[in-house]
């Protein structure tokens, strides 16, 4: 009851929880943050009943990667799209939701509508679930991310017709044909961005003999990542750790060495898609192959990942409008239409 | 010139047309690039969307084609929005409440209902938990002048535990005569703003202020009226029959206090030289209780001089 009488004096929110980024999404405001899944934490004989303490979060925690002293450590609670670690994925959210609330009088008791990965499990989802619930939402609903991009990206969900979606984000990559305001089927890989990054590390450790952290590999996939080996060459220079010498030592790499060391990640994804398609009942088969697939999440940014994947697949492949925040914008439109919509929400089994 | 009077909007058909063939490029090529039918591009060309599947789809097929032209993909965009909003103009907006109006109003209305319920609340809680309030609110009726005039006489302080028994002789500042309601009621009014504070009083050592004249009361008639005007700073102690504090502290040079209380008084005065005492309206020789600067004495029924 006074949850419900706190909930006057805050706004609903839909958060796309994900692995490398959190983005929140305010009923009636639009997507007020965008922050990297990121926790600092302090360990010290101070910091409280267990040592520990919070020192920041999201982009100051970011920052933070890879450059902590010994009793600090930046972490990323999130792992594989579920909760790696609950308590500091509780504090993170607390902090977010406490961000985008504006009253700051009464302590915030929005409505939460958060995203799960298709193949979590319900231990995962309730995870997710309690998380939320510790860090002040009032009520709880799981929206699966297939579903939640394809609202994002506009398709007519709840239409007697095959829509498919691929959304590769930070660490898993989810394919889903939704029809009929449901999932036809889905399947979740937990193969995305963060493979991306480790491929990048490994090549560079075995061609280079250069070690470099996750921001360093991150960089490198944006600015010259590609998807196929016949993009356009770019080259790029980066400095990192010598292994032999132990010394800090400069890099030049082209595009299509960065396409090999990806190749693997991107393989699994194309065959995820394949048999997502073999599965798919023949009428929305023909529904997909005739309009094809919308592409969502940081990995769709990858330099021509569409095209490699219509090379592959031989469908119409489109890249959703901004998306890295589709998951958060079908979220959001969820939220708004919830009463509308109410069939689109996982229900815990 | 034009059919409907207006010049047609362009569409984004032919900017990428033009751009495919100064490429050279066959529609049978920009298909197999973009994985479209070749009538699908040509529809693309024609701007016609008829059977094309829905919005996003083709601005997504839009943005395809313009990358693989070079044409940048903004344009095509926001011709291909424009040509949409000329075939669609938007429809003037309906004065009947959207859900989300609805919801936000919905809202308001519980916003308030609540803000109307914690006050409510808030203000039974202080009307029940509000201690009894037994002191008296502060009442300026004056002194220096006739009651009623409001006008306060600073030097003039009464304080006491008896009612309030002033007369003008006790009280010269004081216009205030024993009061007779029955026999003189054109009085009654002038000398009401002190009755009622006076029935108002229910400790013993309540104190009013009045300008700077504070009077306390309580219903006794074995009761004595002090007047003391100190010319000097001097410490005072009067205490009523009970031994109860009617005046206790060092009272500064030119004040005038006036005390009642039960009798007898005991009075202690530190600097005696400095005081002068009237009590019920008398004279007290206070040189004949001083011993060396200071004096101490009683008044009131055995010494009631």
């Amino acid at each position: 009851m006074f949850k419900r009488l706190l909930g006057f004096f805050s706004h609903d929110l839909a958060i796309d929880l994900g692995t490398a980024n959190t983005l929140i999404y305010v009923r009636d405001k639009g997507i007020v943050l965008n922050e990297p899944s990121v926790v600092a934490i302090r360990y010290s004989p101070m910091g409280g009943p267990s040592g520990k303490s919070v020192l920041a979060v999201g982009q100051e925690a970011k920052q933070m990667l890879g450059r902590t002293p010994g009793n600090i450590k930046a972490i990323r609670p999130m792992k594989d799209g579920v909760i790696a670690d609950f308590s500091v994925t509780e504090v993170m959210l607390k902090y977010f939701i406490r961000k985008v609330q504006e009253t700051r009088f009464f302590k915030p008791s929005p409505r939460i509508i958060i995203c799960v990965p298709c193949g979590s499990t319900q231990v995962e989802r309730r995870a997710i679930k309690e998380s939320a619930l510790s860090a002040g939402a009032r009520e709880v609903y799981l929206i699966e991310e297939p579903m939640a991009v394809a609202i994002g990206a506009g398709l007519p969900v709840a239409d007697p017709t095959g829509s498919m979606v691929v959304d590769i984000g930070g660490g898993t990559t989810e394919v889903g044909v939704v029809s009929l305001g449901g999932l036809v089927l889905s399947d979740s890989l937990r193969v995305a961005g963060d493979k991306f990054d480790e491929g990048i590390i490994t090549y560079l450790r075995r061609q280079h003999g250069v070690l470099i952290g996750d921001s360093t590999a991150e960089r490198i996939k944006k600015e010259i990542g590609a998807a196929t080996p016949g993009s356009e060459i770019l080259e790029m220079e980066i400095k990192g750790r010598d292994l032999a010498e132990g010394l800090s030592r400069s890099v030049t790499l082209t595009s299509k060495g960065i396409y090999d060391a990806i190749s693997d990640p991107l393989d699994q994804i194309s065959q995820a898609i394949k048999a997502a398609l073999e599965k798919t009942p023949p009428e929305l088969g023909a529904d997909i192959a005739e309009k094809g697939m919308i592409l969502a999440g940081g990995g769709a940014l990858l330099r021509d990942i569409d095209r490699r994947f219509m090379e592959e697949t031989g469908m119409p492949v489109v890249i959703a409008e901004d998306p890295l925040t589709c998951v958060a914008r079908g979220c959001g439109h969820a939220l708004e239409e919830m009463d509308r919509l109410g069939d689109v929400f996982a229900q815990e089994r | 010139m034009f059919p409907n009077g207006k010049e047609p909007v362009l569409g984004p058909g032919k900017l990428l047309q033009t751009a495919r063939e100064e490429k050279n490029l066959r529609p049978e090529d920009v298909a197999y690039e973009i994985r479209l039918t070749p009538s699908q591009v040509l529809a693309l060309d024609e701007d016609d969307y008829s059977k094309m599947p829905e919005e996003t789809y083709v601005r997504g097929y839009l943005r395809n084609y313009a990358r693989l032209v070079g044409v940048p993909e903004n344009d095509i965009l926001m011709a291909f929005a424009r040509l949409i909003r000329a075939r669609d103009p938007v429809q003037t907006p309906v004065s009947t409440p959207t859900e989300n109006e609805t919801n936000k109003n919905s809202r308001l209305v519980w916003a308030v209902a609540v803000a109307g319920i914690v006050t409510v609340i808030v203000l039974s809680a202080v009307w029940v938990l509000k201690p009894y309030d037994d002191e008296l609110p502060v009442t300026d009726i004056g002194s220096d002048a006739p009651v009623g005039e409001g006008k306060p006489t600073p030097e003039e302080v009464l304080v006491g535990t008896s009612p309030l028994n002033l007369n003008k002789s006790l009280v010269p500042g004081l216009n205030v005569s024993p009061v007779s309601p029955a026999s003189e009621p054109e009085r009654a009014s002038e000398i009401k703003t002190k009755a009622e504070i006076s029935a108002s009083v229910k400790s013993a050592n309540i104190t009013q202020a009045v300008g700077k004249t504070n009077i306390s009361r309580d219903q006794n008639n074995t009761d004595g009226v002090l007047l003391i005007t100190y010319s000097k700073d001097s410490w005072t102690d009067v205490r009523d029959a009970k031994g109860r504090k009617l005046l206790y502290r060092t009272v500064k040079a030119g004040e005038k206090v006036a005390v009642s209380g039960e009798l007898p008084l005991s009075l202690f005065f530190g600097f005696a030289q400095g005081v002068k005492v009237k009590f019920n309206g008398k004279t007290i020789n206070v040189s004949e209780h001083t011993r060396g600067v200071f004096a101490r004495f009683t008044l009131g029924e055995a010494a009631n001089q």
